[in-house]
């Protein structure tokens, strides 16, 4: 796949400002970041289990991308702000 | 041949790489530090990933919010390459470093190279071979130490 989220079905939820309403943070498939490398990000990001992570990054690899965190706004920003850190394709939209 | 990386009993890693391969490491992530400190570029573009795809105005919220602190651990990352390649055991805090630098030098240059998960080596003689070849060895040592830590 190419390095934008651009052949899978992209985000249409609005996208309002109300900081109470859950929001998703989702991973994107990209071909540089390896398979074992985003299972590792997973779990020192969130803490998740060896197994959880595994089971997330599949999806995204699979399914084009994968719900791995979800929260308030301001949870879900920070979330996404760490896995830009280590170099993910990650972004946030409201929860439907 | 020794694994690039290896626990040992103190919890830190013994590094198994030559001469050569340190001072390309040392050389890689001056030039990455340099082209970040030009400002946003072509180059450099996916190492600042968008929030908010379908809202602009948040999304240039969150930009203006992180793009500084996204700046400074990337550079911070590639300093403690460049300064410490030539050690010959690095910190579980230093190689995470060098996962994180090493990685996003390989997200710069699979960007530029365009590739593809159907993409495969290019012949010896075409201009971008070294630039492959390049990728390829930092996929091979972000791979082992990905190994390593998770093992860990």
């Amino acid at each position: 796949m190419s390095t934008a989220p651009v052949e899978v079905d992209e985000p249409t939820s609005d996208t309002t400002t109300d900081t109470n309403s859950p929001w998703v943070v989702l991973v994107w498939n990209d071909p540089i970041n390896l398979m074992s490398y985003v299972t590792l990000v997973l779990q020192k990001v969130f803490g998740y289990s060896r197994e959880k992570a595994t089971g997330m990054m599949l999806d995204v690899h699979e399914k084009g991308r994968a719900v791995v965190s979800n929260g308030d706004r301001d949870k879900a920003e920070l979330d996404v702000f760490r896995l830009h850190e280590y170099g993910l394709w990650a972004t946030m939209q409201k929860d439907d | 041949m020794p694994r690039p990386f290896k626990l040992q009993s103190d919890g830190t890693f013994k590094v198994s790489l030559g001469d050569h391969e340190r001072q390309l490491l040392a050389n890689l992530a001056p030039q990455l530090v340099s082209l970040l400190s030009d400002g946003p570029s072509d180059p450099v573009r996916r190492l600042f990933p968008t929030a908010y795809p379908s809202d602009e105005r948040l999304e240039s919220d969150y930009q203006s919010l992180v793009a500084d602190d996204l700046l400074r651990t990337r550079l911070a990352d590639l300093e403690a390459v460049e300064t410490t390649a030539m050690n010959a055991t690095l910190t579980e805090s230093d190689l995470t470093k060098w996962m994180k630098a090493i990685n996003g030098i390989r997200l710069v240059l699979g960007t530029q190279l365009d590739v593809s998960e159907e993409t495969i080596a290019p012949g010896d003689d075409d201009p971008s071979a070294p630039t492959f070849a390049l990728y390829e060895y930092l996929g091979y040592l972000t791979e082992n130490i990905v190994q390593v830590l998770t093992t860990h």
